[in-house]
Protein backbone atom coordinates (compact mmCIF):
# COMPACT_ATOMS: atom_id res chain seq x y z
CA UNK A 1 0.00 0.00 0.00
CA UNK A 2 2.85 2.34 0.95
CA UNK A 3 4.64 1.51 -2.27
CA UNK A 4 1.53 2.31 -4.30
CA UNK A 5 1.18 5.66 -2.54
CA UNK A 6 4.85 6.45 -3.20
CA UNK A 7 4.45 5.66 -6.90
CA UNK A 8 1.37 7.89 -7.08
CA UNK A 9 3.12 10.79 -5.36
CA UNK A 10 6.19 10.43 -7.58
CA UNK A 11 3.98 10.36 -10.66
CA UNK A 12 2.14 13.48 -9.56
CA UNK A 13 5.41 15.30 -8.75
CA UNK A 14 6.84 14.22 -12.10
CA UNK A 15 3.81 15.52 -13.97
CA UNK A 16 3.89 18.82 -12.13
CA UNK A 17 7.61 19.19 -12.74
CA UNK A 18 7.28 18.60 -16.47
CA UNK A 19 4.20 20.71 -17.04
CA UNK A 20 4.92 23.57 -14.67
CA UNK A 21 1.72 23.08 -12.69
CA UNK A 22 -0.31 23.67 -15.84
CA UNK A 23 -3.02 21.06 -15.40
CA UNK A 24 -4.37 21.55 -18.90
CA UNK A 25 -1.23 19.90 -20.28
CA UNK A 26 -1.94 16.55 -18.74
CA UNK A 27 -5.68 16.76 -18.21
CA UNK A 28 -8.27 17.30 -20.94
CA UNK A 29 -8.19 21.10 -21.39
CA UNK A 30 -11.97 21.10 -21.83
CA UNK A 31 -12.32 19.49 -18.41
CA UNK A 32 -9.92 21.97 -16.82
CA UNK A 33 -11.78 24.84 -18.44
CA UNK A 34 -15.02 23.70 -16.85
CA UNK A 35 -13.51 24.08 -13.40
CA UNK A 36 -11.21 27.07 -13.87
CA UNK A 37 -12.28 28.85 -17.08
CA UNK A 38 -8.66 29.78 -17.73
CA UNK A 39 -7.90 27.68 -20.81
CA UNK A 40 -10.45 28.87 -23.38
CA UNK A 41 -12.37 32.11 -23.55
CA UNK A 42 -15.85 31.83 -22.06
CA UNK A 43 -16.97 35.21 -23.35
CA UNK A 44 -16.08 37.01 -26.60
CA UNK A 45 -14.83 40.05 -24.66
CA UNK A 46 -14.44 43.59 -25.90
CA UNK A 47 -11.66 42.83 -28.34
CA UNK A 48 -13.72 40.62 -30.64
CA UNK A 49 -16.79 42.91 -30.77
CA UNK A 50 -19.24 40.00 -30.59
CA UNK A 51 -21.83 38.88 -28.14
CA UNK A 52 -22.30 35.14 -27.84
CA UNK A 53 -25.86 33.87 -27.37
CA UNK A 54 -26.15 30.21 -26.45
CA UNK A 55 -29.15 27.93 -26.14
CA UNK A 56 -28.76 25.09 -23.68
CA UNK A 57 -31.19 22.20 -23.90
CA UNK A 58 -31.34 20.53 -20.48
CA UNK A 59 -34.42 18.47 -21.39
CA UNK A 60 -34.73 14.99 -22.85
CA UNK A 61 -36.37 16.11 -26.11
CA UNK A 62 -35.02 18.11 -29.08
CA UNK A 63 -35.51 21.87 -28.74
CA UNK A 64 -35.28 24.57 -31.38
CA UNK A 65 -34.32 28.04 -30.14
CA UNK A 66 -35.51 31.12 -32.01
CA UNK A 67 -33.06 33.81 -30.91
CA UNK A 68 -33.59 37.44 -31.86
CA UNK A 69 -31.37 40.45 -31.38
CA UNK A 70 -32.28 44.08 -31.92
CA UNK A 71 -29.98 46.87 -33.01
CA UNK A 72 -30.59 50.60 -33.07
CA UNK A 73 -29.52 51.90 -36.47
CA UNK A 74 -29.43 55.56 -37.40
CA UNK A 75 -32.03 56.38 -40.01
CA UNK A 76 -30.64 57.36 -43.41
CA UNK A 77 -33.71 59.47 -44.15
CA UNK A 78 -33.93 61.43 -40.90
CA UNK A 79 -30.46 61.97 -39.34
CA UNK A 80 -30.43 61.80 -35.57
CA UNK A 81 -33.29 59.34 -35.38
CA UNK A 82 -32.90 55.62 -34.91
CA UNK A 83 -34.79 52.65 -36.24
CA UNK A 84 -34.81 49.16 -34.78
CA UNK A 85 -33.31 46.39 -36.89
CA UNK A 86 -33.91 42.80 -35.89
CA UNK A 87 -31.90 39.68 -36.66
CA UNK A 88 -33.25 36.23 -35.85
CA UNK A 89 -31.68 32.78 -36.04
CA UNK A 90 -33.02 29.31 -35.47
CA UNK A 91 -30.75 26.87 -33.63
CA UNK A 92 -31.61 23.22 -33.27
CA UNK A 93 -30.39 21.50 -30.10
CA UNK A 94 -30.80 17.73 -29.73
CA UNK A 95 -30.97 16.47 -26.16
CA UNK A 96 -27.64 14.62 -26.35
CA UNK A 97 -24.79 15.70 -24.14
CA UNK A 98 -22.57 18.41 -25.73
CA UNK A 99 -24.73 18.64 -28.86
CA UNK A 100 -27.40 20.16 -26.62
CA UNK A 101 -25.47 23.43 -26.39
CA UNK A 102 -25.76 25.63 -29.48
CA UNK A 103 -24.71 29.22 -29.99
CA UNK A 104 -24.41 32.10 -32.39
CA UNK A 105 -22.12 35.12 -32.51
CA UNK A 106 -23.78 38.47 -33.16
CA UNK A 107 -21.93 41.60 -34.16
CA UNK A 108 -22.03 44.45 -31.67
CA UNK A 109 -23.73 46.74 -30.93
CA UNK A 110 -26.86 44.90 -29.82
CA UNK A 111 -29.57 46.66 -27.83
CA UNK A 112 -31.82 43.74 -26.85
CA UNK A 113 -31.60 39.93 -26.91
CA UNK A 114 -34.39 37.46 -26.38
CA UNK A 115 -36.33 34.48 -27.63
CA UNK A 116 -39.08 34.71 -30.26
CA UNK A 117 -39.39 36.94 -33.30
CA UNK A 118 -41.14 39.75 -31.47
CA UNK A 119 -39.22 40.65 -28.33
CA UNK A 120 -42.10 42.76 -27.04
CA UNK A 121 -44.29 39.68 -26.67
CA UNK A 122 -42.30 37.14 -24.60
CA UNK A 123 -45.46 35.65 -23.11
CA UNK A 124 -47.31 35.04 -26.36
CA UNK A 125 -44.75 34.73 -29.19
CA UNK A 126 -43.17 31.25 -29.61
CA UNK A 127 -39.50 31.41 -28.71
CA UNK A 128 -38.70 27.73 -28.38
CA UNK A 129 -40.06 24.72 -30.22
CA UNK A 130 -40.36 21.61 -28.07
CA UNK A 131 -39.78 18.25 -29.77
CA UNK A 132 -38.67 19.86 -33.04
CA UNK A 133 -37.51 17.46 -35.76
CA UNK A 134 -35.02 19.79 -37.43
CA UNK A 135 -34.49 23.49 -38.03
CA UNK A 136 -37.86 24.99 -38.91
CA UNK A 137 -39.54 21.58 -38.91
CA UNK A 138 -42.13 20.53 -36.35
CA UNK A 139 -42.22 21.10 -32.64
CA UNK A 140 -44.63 22.78 -30.29
CA UNK A 141 -44.07 26.53 -30.26
CA UNK A 142 -43.87 27.73 -26.68
CA UNK A 143 -43.55 31.32 -25.43
CA UNK A 144 -40.33 31.66 -23.44
CA UNK A 145 -41.94 33.67 -20.62
CA UNK A 146 -38.56 35.33 -20.12
CA UNK A 147 -38.24 39.03 -20.73
CA UNK A 148 -35.64 40.09 -23.29
CA UNK A 149 -32.33 41.32 -21.92
CA UNK A 150 -31.61 44.97 -22.54
CA UNK A 151 -28.24 46.67 -22.89
CA UNK A 152 -29.80 49.97 -21.85
CA UNK A 153 -30.81 48.42 -18.53
CA UNK A 154 -27.26 47.05 -18.09
CA UNK A 155 -28.44 43.46 -18.36
CA UNK A 156 -25.51 42.80 -20.72
CA UNK A 157 -22.93 44.57 -22.82
CA UNK A 158 -20.81 43.88 -25.88
CA UNK A 159 -18.48 40.97 -25.23
CA UNK A 160 -20.75 39.08 -22.83
CA UNK A 161 -22.16 35.59 -23.18
CA UNK A 162 -25.90 35.15 -22.78
CA UNK A 163 -27.32 31.70 -22.19
CA UNK A 164 -30.95 30.61 -22.46
CA UNK A 165 -31.41 27.29 -20.73
CA UNK A 166 -34.51 25.17 -21.21
CA UNK A 167 -35.27 22.57 -18.56
CA UNK A 168 -38.20 20.33 -17.85
CA UNK A 169 -40.84 21.22 -15.32
CA UNK A 170 -44.43 20.41 -14.55
CA UNK A 171 -47.55 22.48 -15.01
CA UNK A 172 -46.26 24.59 -17.92
CA UNK A 173 -47.02 24.67 -21.63
CA UNK A 174 -44.75 22.13 -23.32
CA UNK A 175 -43.48 20.97 -19.92
CA UNK A 176 -40.48 23.27 -20.05
CA UNK A 177 -39.21 26.41 -18.40
CA UNK A 178 -36.65 28.88 -19.76
CA UNK A 179 -34.08 30.77 -17.71
CA UNK A 180 -31.60 33.36 -18.89
CA UNK A 181 -28.04 33.77 -17.68
CA UNK A 182 -25.37 36.35 -18.39
CA UNK A 183 -21.62 35.82 -18.20
CA UNK A 184 -20.09 39.22 -17.64
CA UNK A 185 -16.96 39.51 -19.77
CA UNK A 186 -15.39 42.08 -17.44
CA UNK A 187 -15.55 39.68 -14.49
CA UNK A 188 -13.90 36.79 -16.31
CA UNK A 189 -10.19 36.59 -16.93
CA UNK A 190 -9.22 37.06 -20.55
CA UNK A 191 -5.75 35.61 -20.01
CA UNK A 192 -6.47 32.25 -21.55
CA UNK A 193 -3.78 29.69 -22.23
CA UNK A 194 -5.56 28.00 -25.15
CA UNK A 195 -6.92 29.33 -28.45
CA UNK A 196 -8.81 32.59 -28.18
CA UNK A 197 -11.79 31.39 -30.22
CA UNK A 198 -13.61 34.67 -30.59
CA UNK A 199 -10.66 36.87 -31.48
CA UNK A 200 -9.63 34.24 -34.04
CA UNK A 201 -13.17 34.24 -35.45
CA UNK A 202 -13.09 38.02 -35.83
CA UNK A 203 -9.68 37.99 -37.53
CA UNK A 204 -10.77 35.19 -39.89
CA UNK A 205 -13.83 37.20 -40.90
CA UNK A 206 -11.79 40.34 -41.47
CA UNK A 207 -9.23 38.49 -43.57
CA UNK A 208 -11.61 36.43 -45.67
CA UNK A 209 -14.76 38.49 -46.10
CA UNK A 210 -15.11 40.87 -49.02
CA UNK A 211 -15.76 44.43 -47.93
CA UNK A 212 -19.47 45.18 -48.29
CA UNK B 1 -35.91 33.70 55.81
CA UNK B 2 -39.31 33.38 54.37
CA UNK B 3 -38.52 36.25 52.05
CA UNK B 4 -35.26 34.60 51.13
CA UNK B 5 -36.91 31.27 50.59
CA UNK B 6 -39.47 32.97 48.37
CA UNK B 7 -36.87 34.91 46.51
CA UNK B 8 -34.60 31.95 45.90
CA UNK B 9 -37.08 29.90 43.90
CA UNK B 10 -37.96 33.05 41.94
CA UNK B 11 -34.32 33.42 40.92
CA UNK B 12 -34.11 29.78 40.05
CA UNK B 13 -37.29 30.14 37.98
CA UNK B 14 -35.82 33.11 36.09
CA UNK B 15 -32.69 31.13 35.29
CA UNK B 16 -34.76 28.23 33.99
CA UNK B 17 -36.77 30.50 31.73
CA UNK B 18 -33.62 32.07 30.34
CA UNK B 19 -32.06 28.68 29.79
CA UNK B 20 -35.20 27.41 28.14
CA UNK B 21 -35.34 30.50 25.87
CA UNK B 22 -31.69 29.95 24.91
CA UNK B 23 -32.38 26.33 24.11
CA UNK B 24 -35.45 27.32 22.10
CA UNK B 25 -33.53 29.91 20.07
CA UNK B 26 -30.86 27.30 19.35
CA UNK B 27 -33.52 24.91 18.14
CA UNK B 28 -35.12 27.59 15.98
CA UNK B 29 -31.71 28.52 14.55
CA UNK B 30 -30.95 24.86 13.88
CA UNK B 31 -34.30 24.35 12.14
CA UNK B 32 -33.79 27.53 10.11
CA UNK B 33 -30.30 26.41 9.13
CA UNK B 34 -31.60 23.02 8.07
CA UNK B 35 -34.35 24.77 6.12
CA UNK B 36 -31.86 27.02 4.32
CA UNK B 37 -29.58 24.07 3.56
CA UNK B 38 -32.55 22.05 2.32
CA UNK B 39 -33.64 24.95 0.11
CA UNK B 40 -30.16 25.45 -1.26
CA UNK B 41 -29.64 21.75 -1.69
CA UNK B 42 -32.65 21.30 -3.88
CA UNK B 43 -34.89 19.66 -1.26
CA UNK B 44 -37.50 22.31 -1.82
CA UNK B 45 -40.15 19.73 -2.57
CA UNK B 46 -40.74 19.26 1.15
CA UNK B 47 -42.01 22.82 1.49
CA UNK B 48 -45.18 24.46 0.29
CA UNK B 49 -44.47 25.40 -3.36
CA UNK B 50 -46.13 28.79 -2.91
CA UNK B 51 -43.76 29.56 -0.04
CA UNK B 52 -40.75 28.34 -2.04
CA UNK B 53 -41.78 30.53 -4.94
CA UNK B 54 -41.79 33.59 -2.70
CA UNK B 55 -38.33 32.81 -1.39
CA UNK B 56 -36.60 31.43 -4.46
CA UNK B 57 -38.12 33.32 -7.39
CA UNK B 58 -35.40 35.08 -9.39
CA UNK B 59 -35.52 38.88 -9.42
CA UNK B 60 -37.75 39.99 -12.25
CA UNK B 61 -37.41 43.45 -13.69
CA UNK B 62 -39.21 45.17 -16.49
CA UNK B 63 -36.31 44.55 -18.80
CA UNK B 64 -35.04 41.12 -17.95
CA UNK B 65 -34.83 38.21 -15.60
CA UNK B 66 -31.39 37.31 -14.39
CA UNK B 67 -31.28 34.56 -11.80
CA UNK B 68 -28.52 34.81 -9.28
CA UNK B 69 -27.63 31.15 -9.74
CA UNK B 70 -25.01 30.21 -12.30
CA UNK B 71 -24.27 27.46 -14.81
CA UNK B 72 -21.11 25.42 -15.09
CA UNK B 73 -18.36 26.89 -17.22
CA UNK B 74 -18.39 25.80 -20.84
CA UNK B 75 -15.57 23.36 -21.57
CA UNK B 76 -14.53 25.69 -24.40
CA UNK B 77 -16.04 26.59 -27.75
CA UNK B 78 -15.58 25.80 -31.42
CA UNK B 79 -16.85 28.39 -33.89
CA UNK B 80 -17.92 27.46 -37.42
CA UNK B 81 -18.24 30.34 -39.89
CA UNK B 82 -19.72 30.59 -43.36
CA UNK B 83 -18.15 33.41 -45.35
CA UNK B 84 -20.12 34.15 -48.50
CA UNK B 85 -18.02 35.94 -51.09
CA UNK B 86 -20.09 34.89 -54.10
CA UNK B 87 -21.46 37.45 -56.52
CA UNK B 88 -24.07 37.67 -59.28
CA UNK B 89 -23.11 38.03 -62.92
CA UNK B 90 -24.13 41.60 -63.96
CA UNK B 91 -26.06 40.16 -66.92
CA UNK B 92 -28.15 38.13 -64.52
CA UNK B 93 -28.78 41.18 -62.32
CA UNK B 94 -29.89 43.16 -65.37
CA UNK B 95 -32.30 40.39 -66.32
CA UNK B 96 -33.65 40.23 -62.76
CA UNK B 97 -34.28 43.96 -62.82
CA UNK B 98 -36.33 43.63 -66.02
CA UNK B 99 -38.57 41.07 -64.29
CA UNK B 100 -39.35 43.49 -61.46
CA UNK B 101 -37.12 41.89 -58.81
CA UNK B 102 -36.45 44.12 -55.82
CA UNK B 103 -32.67 44.43 -55.86
CA UNK B 104 -32.56 46.88 -52.95
CA UNK B 105 -30.05 49.66 -52.42
CA UNK B 106 -26.96 47.48 -52.00
CA UNK B 107 -25.67 44.84 -54.39
CA UNK B 108 -27.52 41.60 -53.67
CA UNK B 109 -25.49 38.59 -52.59
CA UNK B 110 -26.34 35.08 -53.86
CA UNK B 111 -28.01 32.91 -51.28
CA UNK B 112 -26.08 29.79 -50.36
CA UNK B 113 -26.95 27.02 -47.94
CA UNK B 114 -24.36 24.64 -46.52
CA UNK B 115 -25.50 21.59 -44.59
CA UNK B 116 -22.93 20.75 -41.95
CA UNK B 117 -22.79 17.67 -39.77
CA UNK B 118 -21.06 18.03 -36.41
CA UNK B 119 -19.87 14.93 -34.59
CA UNK B 120 -18.85 15.21 -30.95
CA UNK B 121 -16.21 13.09 -29.25
CA UNK B 122 -18.88 11.35 -27.18
CA UNK B 123 -20.74 10.27 -30.34
CA UNK B 124 -23.47 12.94 -30.23
CA UNK B 125 -24.34 14.60 -33.53
CA UNK B 126 -26.02 17.75 -34.73
CA UNK B 127 -26.81 18.82 -38.28
CA UNK B 128 -27.21 22.46 -39.12
CA UNK B 129 -27.73 24.57 -42.20
CA UNK B 130 -25.55 27.61 -42.53
CA UNK B 131 -27.39 30.13 -44.71
CA UNK B 132 -26.13 33.40 -46.13
CA UNK B 133 -27.24 35.79 -48.86
CA UNK B 134 -30.05 38.02 -50.07
CA UNK B 135 -33.71 37.19 -50.52
CA UNK B 136 -33.77 37.85 -54.23
CA UNK B 137 -35.95 36.13 -56.82
CA UNK B 138 -37.28 37.09 -60.24
CA UNK B 139 -40.51 39.09 -60.20
CA UNK B 140 -40.40 39.33 -56.40
CA UNK B 141 -42.21 42.67 -56.44
CA UNK B 142 -45.29 40.99 -57.81
CA UNK B 143 -44.79 37.33 -57.06
CA UNK B 144 -43.69 37.54 -53.42
CA UNK B 145 -40.78 35.77 -51.79
CA UNK B 146 -40.76 31.96 -51.81
CA UNK B 147 -40.66 30.32 -48.39
CA UNK B 148 -37.17 28.87 -48.81
CA UNK B 149 -35.81 32.41 -49.08
CA UNK B 150 -37.51 33.61 -45.93
CA UNK B 151 -35.58 31.19 -43.71
CA UNK B 152 -33.46 33.10 -41.23
CA UNK B 153 -29.78 33.34 -42.21
CA UNK B 154 -27.26 31.52 -40.04
CA UNK B 155 -23.74 32.62 -40.85
CA UNK B 156 -22.00 31.10 -37.85
CA UNK B 157 -22.45 28.47 -35.18
CA UNK B 158 -20.75 28.05 -31.83
CA UNK B 159 -20.66 24.61 -30.27
CA UNK B 160 -19.03 23.45 -27.05
CA UNK B 161 -16.06 21.10 -26.87
CA UNK B 162 -15.26 18.36 -27.59
CA UNK B 163 -16.14 18.37 -31.28
CA UNK B 164 -14.53 15.49 -33.16
CA UNK B 165 -15.32 16.40 -36.75
CA UNK B 166 -17.14 18.95 -38.89
CA UNK B 167 -18.39 17.68 -42.24
CA UNK B 168 -19.88 19.94 -44.92
CA UNK B 169 -22.35 17.54 -46.52
CA UNK B 170 -23.66 19.60 -49.42
CA UNK B 171 -23.62 23.13 -50.73
CA UNK B 172 -26.72 24.56 -52.38
CA UNK B 173 -27.17 27.82 -54.23
CA UNK B 174 -30.43 29.58 -54.92
CA UNK B 175 -30.90 30.20 -58.65
CA UNK B 176 -33.28 33.17 -58.68
CA UNK B 177 -34.50 32.78 -62.28
CA UNK B 178 -36.50 30.25 -64.27
CA UNK B 179 -34.23 28.21 -66.53
CA UNK B 180 -35.79 27.21 -69.82
CA UNK B 181 -34.74 24.11 -71.72
CA UNK B 182 -35.26 24.67 -75.43
CA UNK B 183 -35.44 22.09 -78.21
CA UNK B 184 -35.06 22.62 -81.93
CA UNK B 185 -37.99 21.27 -83.87
CA UNK B 186 -38.00 20.77 -87.64
CA UNK B 187 -41.42 20.70 -89.25
CA UNK B 188 -41.74 20.57 -93.06
CA UNK B 189 -38.23 22.01 -93.49
CA UNK B 190 -39.01 24.84 -91.04
CA UNK B 191 -36.79 24.93 -87.97
CA UNK B 192 -38.27 26.45 -84.82
CA UNK B 193 -37.24 26.65 -81.15
CA UNK B 194 -39.76 25.42 -78.67
CA UNK B 195 -39.83 25.31 -74.89
CA UNK B 196 -39.25 21.76 -73.70
CA UNK B 197 -39.32 22.39 -69.94
CA UNK B 198 -38.90 25.10 -67.35
CA UNK B 199 -37.11 24.82 -64.01
CA UNK B 200 -38.51 27.43 -61.57
CA UNK B 201 -36.28 29.40 -59.16
CA UNK B 202 -34.95 26.97 -56.54
CA UNK B 203 -31.94 25.85 -54.54
CA UNK B 204 -29.70 23.56 -56.58
CA UNK B 205 -26.93 21.39 -55.22
CA UNK B 206 -23.53 22.46 -56.52
CA UNK B 207 -21.66 19.57 -58.13
CA UNK B 208 -17.95 18.81 -58.43
CA UNK B 209 -16.47 18.29 -61.89
CA UNK B 210 -16.75 14.79 -63.28
CA UNK B 211 -13.31 13.22 -63.68
CA UNK B 212 -12.05 10.00 -65.19
CA UNK B 213 -9.91 7.36 -63.45
CA UNK B 214 -6.79 9.43 -64.03
CA UNK B 215 -8.27 12.58 -62.51
CA UNK B 216 -8.81 14.32 -65.84
CA UNK B 217 -11.91 16.49 -66.00
CA UNK B 218 -14.49 15.04 -68.37
CA UNK B 219 -17.44 17.32 -67.52
CA UNK B 220 -16.98 20.80 -66.09
CA UNK B 221 -19.58 21.40 -63.43
CA UNK B 222 -19.64 23.85 -60.49
CA UNK B 223 -16.31 23.39 -58.73
CA UNK B 224 -12.94 21.69 -59.10
CA UNK B 225 -12.68 18.49 -57.06
CA UNK B 226 -9.66 20.05 -55.29
CA UNK B 227 -11.57 23.21 -54.44
CA UNK B 228 -14.61 21.83 -52.67
CA UNK B 229 -15.50 22.08 -48.98
CA UNK B 230 -13.62 19.48 -46.98
CA UNK B 231 -14.14 17.54 -43.79
CA UNK B 232 -12.31 18.81 -40.71
CA UNK B 233 -11.28 15.97 -38.44
CA UNK B 234 -9.77 15.98 -34.96
CA UNK B 235 -10.96 19.50 -34.16
CA UNK B 236 -9.03 20.97 -31.23
CA UNK B 237 -11.00 22.73 -28.56
CA UNK B 238 -11.07 26.50 -29.08
CA UNK B 239 -10.62 26.29 -32.85
CA UNK B 240 -12.38 28.33 -35.50
CA UNK B 241 -13.44 26.63 -38.73
CA UNK B 242 -14.29 28.82 -41.69
CA UNK B 243 -15.88 27.81 -44.98
CA UNK B 244 -15.35 30.56 -47.52
CA UNK B 245 -17.34 30.37 -50.76
CA UNK B 246 -16.41 32.49 -53.75
CA UNK B 247 -17.42 32.57 -57.40
CA UNK B 248 -20.01 34.05 -59.72
CA UNK B 249 -23.58 32.96 -60.29
CA UNK B 250 -24.04 32.74 -64.04
CA UNK B 251 -26.72 31.31 -66.27
CA UNK B 252 -26.58 31.12 -70.06
CA UNK B 253 -29.19 33.03 -72.06
CA UNK B 254 -31.04 31.74 -75.08
CA UNK B 255 -33.51 33.18 -77.58
CA UNK B 256 -36.86 31.50 -77.75
CA UNK B 257 -40.13 32.74 -79.19
CA UNK B 258 -38.80 36.24 -79.69
CA UNK B 259 -37.45 36.70 -76.16
CA UNK B 260 -34.05 36.25 -74.54
CA UNK B 261 -34.37 34.18 -71.37
CA UNK B 262 -32.07 32.22 -69.07
CA UNK B 263 -31.80 28.73 -70.50
CA UNK B 264 -30.06 26.33 -72.84
CA UNK B 265 -30.62 23.89 -75.65
CA UNK B 266 -31.61 20.41 -74.57
CA UNK B 267 -28.58 19.07 -76.43
CA UNK B 268 -26.14 21.45 -74.73
CA UNK B 269 -25.15 19.21 -71.83
CA UNK B 270 -22.04 21.28 -71.11
CA UNK B 271 -24.10 24.43 -70.45
CA UNK B 272 -26.55 22.50 -68.31
CA UNK B 273 -23.75 20.96 -66.24
CA UNK B 274 -21.98 24.29 -65.72
CA UNK B 275 -25.13 26.12 -64.53
CA UNK B 276 -25.37 28.03 -62.13
CA UNK B 277 -21.70 29.04 -62.32
CA UNK B 278 -18.22 28.27 -61.14
CA UNK B 279 -17.24 28.33 -57.46
CA UNK B 280 -14.41 27.68 -55.02
CA UNK B 281 -14.51 26.72 -51.39
CA UNK B 282 -11.73 27.37 -48.96
CA UNK B 283 -11.71 25.60 -45.61
CA UNK B 284 -9.79 27.33 -42.83
CA UNK B 285 -8.94 26.01 -39.39
CA UNK B 286 -7.24 28.15 -36.78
Amino acid sequence: MNRLACIFVLLAVGLLATTGCNTSQFLNPALVNQSTGEVFALTPGDRSSFILVRGNNATTVPIEFLITVERQVESADVPGTFTTQTESVRLFAPPNNRANDVGELFDCPVSRVGLGEDLDRPTTEPGIFVNAQAVGVGGLGVPPNVNPLSADADNFKCGDTIIFQVSETNNTVGGVVVQSYVLDSTRISTNVTGFDTFVNARSLLEEQQFAE
Amino acid sequence: MAKQSEAAPRRISTRTAAANGYRMSRVVALVAAIGVIALAGGCSSIFNPSFINQVAAPPTGTTGTIPAITLNNAPGHVAILLINNTRFDPLLLDFLETTGADLGDTEPIPRIRVRVNITYANGSENTLELISGSEIVEGSLTGGTPPELTEFPLTNFVGVCDIASVTPEQVELYVPVTRTTVQIVETQNVITREVLSEAPPAFVVLQPDTVDDNGNVTVVRNFDIRKGPVLVNGVRCGSVIGFTASGTVQVPFIQVQGATVPGFLDTDTAAQAATPGRFEFLTNVR
